[in-house]
């Protein structure tokens, strides 16, 4: 067990040294379930370092999609301080977390969602075209011939194998060139030999872009990649430490 | 072209054909709005077009009383071109066949028409009638009787060969000729008819044709200066124009009531379709949310939807509106004079304009109800799809300020369409308070359905009672949509069959079914001994005086400003009134104020009925003059009396007591009762014969008459009320059609589960056969409601709504919804399971 002010304290001194490019402090989140509050996240601090790759692991029901979430600012938090980009995220609206989104964030999801009426090059090219930049359909369609798609673009989401969505939500998370990349569950809704093959392709692009990967999983392989594994339990964090052993 | 353009482009693909087909549900809308408007301005065109052949001359003037020699010289000094009409009722005898009906009798001499002409069968008989010294008929009495050119007619105490069969006259319906056909005869023989006696009941006209370029309204101006004292009316083109308008107006109002609900169903449907588009796409919003796409940006793409459905829907339905307004003025050929009804469509660019931006207006406004659910939308959604909204919306702000702009909106287009304030206020309500009394209703029967289920049904029927409350039912929907058209079809029936059967029920039995009327005092005792001889009863038998208002509280009508007067007032001062004296009220009266007072000492006391006494501003004690023939009579309101207009006696505005009218000019009024038509027809045969000038109604033919012309009105209602009914349908078929894939995937599971075919078919089929039989009884209750009210408070009769009638709506309603429902899902069944699920998941 590790103590959590001692991972305050250390968090803290990291910030102060080195770049940081997501900063999570005392983040609590806490839902009604019926007529009694739930506490999902409970007193979580961690920062993340800019280019660094990540995992958060933890059984089901520990918190990490809703850590995800807050992170990214898709919900706000019930207590605490998530500051994104050098932006808190509590200081903006929901709107203004949209920009910021749009601006500094890429996504990849466990269920690849992709707009089911929008072809391949159509999703790939969404984050450019709401930031009314032109170009954006080249550019979408030179990142999915980057994860081998070439022949896909004009494909909707129901004409792709499940491998194949996902690298369309790959191209999709990077094309905005984002700071930080969020993977929920990349590879959990495929079988192995294509998740590994996405794995691979995930990793790839990050190292050649640079961008901060934050990877949600289950799939302790998958965490061993990254060089930082953030582990929960009952929405708190149990150990915070480089990827040397996960059980 | 912007993202959020571009976008809801795209996410529209694979559902185009699914929001085309709600677009019908608006398209239904504007189309009746179209077809109206176009009406209103080719009716309007077609009025300044035609204005003189609607009046047939260039001046009209007219009287109730013969011309005075003052007036006689005005009228022969203005010189030019002039014809003379005398017009009175008199009963009419076809020898031949033994016919006799109450006719208008038109006594004629000139060129009148002269604009537009008399329509006739042989066509010359329009010019030469009046020469040969023969009479026009009505068609519509020749074809009653099967008599035919060249018979002879009978009218008074002449007798006339019939030249021609009269089709039309410029600027009358053809409704008129059914309750009153029309006899013309040449003015040198009204004389020889005996029928124009002092105090008949005769309307004196004379028609003017100018030279081209004179200025009619200022001639008019100078006839009615010289005229003033003379009791005349002057009539131009311009004031029948005028006259013409508002009764237009009327037709337009009581049709746009249909536009106005079908446009209303449209808007909720848009509005229920919308509903269930966005439900399946708030997992795209949150993946576009995620992505970056703001709340605002994430409406608009939807809200772009919307209004371009409304666009499409507005353009097709103002292309269906056109087509319709070709067959339009013929389905009102009833109402309008057939000039008006033969004439070319006006197309006009401006009713489209309108017709886009109201469909597109009203279709953005209403779906932007159940669009704020996109505005809230989390992104989170797009992690986990379980997710569930734990803070409050916090929109109500929104919410209740777009309910409030729908509610305006909907005033503001009955405004547009009803012109005016009050009816606007009325269409509103009372259309608003309906939606509302259904949508009760639906929750209220959803609600118990859900309460008291009934968990040992069979699993068929427990399936789909479930449906009706399941997450995303149509329920509210489609009862408020099916449940309004049944509601203003039946109402409208059930008032329809209502006043005949009350008809029918006043002419049976002991009920007064003949009344013979301008009798004269000399002919009364052997009136009666007809009557008697024939074996019928005197039920009635009452004096008649005509009369007018001189004076109110002292102060002479003339000198009443149209103020006093106010407007709906201005009839009571200056109408006829046909008074009766007697003792004793009468059976259908009843003293509401003051005193009854059935003789008379010093002072005259009078009896008012209530609804004229409001009209005339007087209470009891308030003192009235009136001008009976010449000799003012003046007297105090003794008493105002409520009367049940509807029994079939002689009833009475103004009741004078015994004592005062004895010796004025008077008719008598008999009542009597036939125990069949052919004792009724023999009185009437003895009755022309022996005394020409009294008038005989059979209400036999009355009651025919009503119904003939019920039945016409009832084309119009119907028009009215295809508008809701065929809205419905198609919201019914947008409905079934938007929820076609959850339909798809509850299919899939309960066959995997071990369901067949044929039972999820059965399920499907009764919770359409539950939706449209609540949708059947709900509207059928409201309008038992409706048409109670509807009978009992305007029309005031006895409420008979047709059960039988009714039970086969409640047939037809569920069956219909059976029908369209099924027809809409059709091949849920086709795809295998495991397709559908994989799909869904």
């Amino acid at each position: 067990m590790t103590d959590p002010d001692a991972d305050r304290k250390v968090a803290d001194r990291k910030v102060a040294d080195r770049k940081i490019v997501l900063d999570v402090r005392n983040l609590t989140k806490t839902y009604i379930s019926g007529d009694r509050p739930l506490t999902v996240l409970d007193d979580v601090s961690f920062a993340i370092e800019a280019g660094s790759a990540n995992a958060i692991v933890g059984p089901s029901g520990s918190g990490k999609t809703t850590l995800l979430g807050l992170c990214a600012g898709l919900d706000q938090a019930s207590k605490g301080k998530v500051v994104l980009a050098g932006t808190p995220l509590d200081e903006l609206d929901e709107d203004a977390r949209a920009r910021l989104r749009n601006e500094h964030v890429g996504f990849v999801f466990q269920t690849f969602q992709l707009v089911p009426t929008l072809s391949a090059v159509e999703n790939v090219a969404v984050p450019l075209e709401l930031r009314g930049e032109r170009g954006a359909m080249r550019r979408a369609a030179e990142l999915l011939e980057r994860v081998g798609l070439s022949d896909r673009l004009h494909h909707y989401p129901t004409q792709l194998s499940g491998g194949e969505q996902q690298r369309v939500g790959i191209a999709r998370a990077f094309i905005n060139r984002p700071k930080i990349l969020f993977a929920d569950e990349p590879t959990g809704s495929l079988d192995g030999q294509t998740g590994g093959a996405i794995e691979d392709l995930l990793f790839e692009i990050n190292a050649e872009a640079g961008t901060t990967l934050i990877v949600v999983t289950h799939d302790l392989e998958l965490a061993t990649r990254t060089g930082r594994v953030i582990r929960l339990r009952d929405g708190r964090i149990v150990d915070d430490g480089s990827n040397v052993k996960i059980t | 072209m912007n993202w959020v353009m571009r976008t809801a482009w795209r996410d529209s693909r694979g559902r185009r054909r699914r929001l085309f087909l709600y677009t019908g549900a608006i398209a239904v809308g504007i189309a009746a709005l179209t077809s109206l408007r176009g009406l209103g301005h080719t009716m309007a065109a077609s009025v300044d077009l035609q204005a003189q052949t609607l009046l047939g001359a260039d001046i009209e003037v007219e009287s109730n009383l013969p011309f005075s020699a003052k007036t006689e010289a005005i009228l022969d000094s203005i010189g030019g071109e002039q014809s003379v009409q005398v017009e009175f009722n008199s009963m009419v005898l076809l020898p031949r066949v033994g016919g006799t009906r109450l006719a208008q009798v038109r006594a004629h001499e000139g060129g009148y028409p002269y604009y537009g002409q008399l329509q006739t069968v042989p066509s010359q008989a329009a010019d030469t009638w009046q020469s040969s010294g023969g009479a026009l008929v009505d068609e519509a009495m020749l074809l009653q009787f099967g008599a035919t050119v060249g018979d002879s007619i009978r009218v008074g105490e002449a007798q006339f060969i019939i030249s021609g069969r009269l089709l039309n006259v410029p600027g009358e319906t053809s409704l008129r000729s059914d309750v009153q056909p029309r006899v013309f005869i040449p003015l040198r023989f009204l004389a020889a008819t005996g029928l124009v006696k002092r105090g008949s009941r005769v309307e004196y006209r004379r028609y003017f044709r100018r030279p081209e370029g004179e200025d009619v309204a200022k001639l008019a101006q100078r006839m009615r200066h010289h005229l003033e004292d003379e009791n005349v009316d002057v009539d131009t083109v311009e004031d029948r124009k005028q006259r013409l308008g508002r009764t237009l107006g009327n037709l337009y109002r009581f049709l746009g009531l249909g536009s106005f609900v079908a446009l209303l169903l449209g808007a909720v449907g848009v509005a229920s379709a919308i509903h269930a588009h966005v439900e399946q796409k708030l997992e795209t919003v949150a993946i576009f949310r995620s992505l970056g796409a703001t709340s605002g940006q994430a409406l608009r793409i939807y809200l772009l939807q919307a209004g371009a459905m409304g666009l499409v829907g507005s353009i097709l339905g103002a292309a269906a509106g056109n087509l319709f307004l070709v067959f339009f003025p013929g389905l009102l050929s009833d109402f309008l004079p057939s000039e008006l009804t033969q004439v070319d469509i006006q197309w006009s660019v401006w009713p489209l304009l309108e017709a886009a931006a109201i469909g597109s207006s009203i279709a953005v406004l209403f779906a932007a109800l159940p669009l704020l659910a996109v505005r809230r939308a989390s992104p989170l959604l797009a992690l986990r799809a379980s997710y569930e909204e734990t803070q409050p919306a916090g929109d109500g702000g929104w919410r209740a300020g777009l309910i409030g702009l729908c509610v305006l909106s909907t005033w503001l287009l009955a405004l547009w369409l009803a012109g005016r304030v009050d009816h606007a206020l009325y269409f509103s309500g009372g259309t608003l308070a309906a939606f509302l009394m259904l949508a009760l209703t639906a929750r209220l029967l959803r609600g118990a359905v859900r309460r008291w289920f009934p968990a040992t049904w069979s699993f068929v029927w427990r399936q789909g009672l479930a449906n009706l409350y399941r997450p995303h039912n149509q329920t509210l929907l489609l009862l408020v949509s099916l449940g309004l058209g049944t509601f203003l079809v039946t109402t409208l029936y059930s008032a329809q069959s209502s006043i005949v059967a009350h008809i029918e029920n006043v002419t049976g039995g002991d009920q007064p079914n003949v009344v013979l009327f301008d009798i004269q005092t000399d002919q009364k005792d052997d009136v009666v001994a007809l009557v008697d001889s024939l074996g019928m009863p005197v039920l009635d038998l009452v004096p008649i005086v005509t009369m007018h208002i001189a004076a109110v509280k002292g102060v002479p009508v003339d000198e009443l400003t149209g103020e006093n007067k106010g407007r709906r007032g201005r009839w009571a001062f200056e109408r006829e009134y046909r008074s009766t004296y007697r003792e004793n009220l009468s059976a259908s009266e009843t003293i509401v104020a003051g005193q009854w007072r059935g003789s008379t000492t010093d002072t005259v006391f009078v009896s008012l009925e209530t609804g004229i006494g409001n009209a005339l501003n007087v209470v009891p004690g308030d003192s009235v003059t009136f001008d009976v023939q010449g000799v003012p009579i003046h007297a105090i309101v003794g008493s105002l009396r409520s009367v049940e207009w509807q029994r079939i006696m002689p009833n009475f505005l103004c009741v004078f007591p015994e004592g005062v009218l004895e010796a004025a000019p008077q008719f008598h009024v008999l009542t009597t009762s036939g125990p069949n038509s052919v004792v009724r027809a023999e009185l009437q045969r003895r009755a022309v014969g022996r005394f020409p000038n009294v008038s005989i109604i059979d209400l036999d033919l009355v009651l025919k008459t009503v119904d003939s012309i019920l039945s016409k009105v009832a084309v119009v209602v119907r028009i009215m009320a295809f508008f809701s009914v065929f809205t419905g349908l198609i919201v019914l078929v947008a409905v079934v059609s938007s929820s076609y894939f959850q339909r798809l995937r509850e299919s899939a599971l309960l066959r995997t589960l071990g369901a067949t075919r044929s039972r999820v078919s059965r399920i499907l089929v009764v919770e359409y056969l539950l939706l449209g039989g609540l949708a059947g009884i709900t509207g059928l209750a409201l309008s038992l409601l409706g048409g109670w009210g509807l009978t009992r408070y305007v029309f005031e009769v006895t409420f008979a709504p047709p059960w039988a009638s009714l039970a086969a709506v409640l047939a037809i309603v569920p069956l219909a919804t059976v029908v369209v429902g099924v027809l809409g899902s059709r091949g849920i069944h086709a795809a295998p399971p495991l397709e559908v699920l994989r799909v869904a998941d």
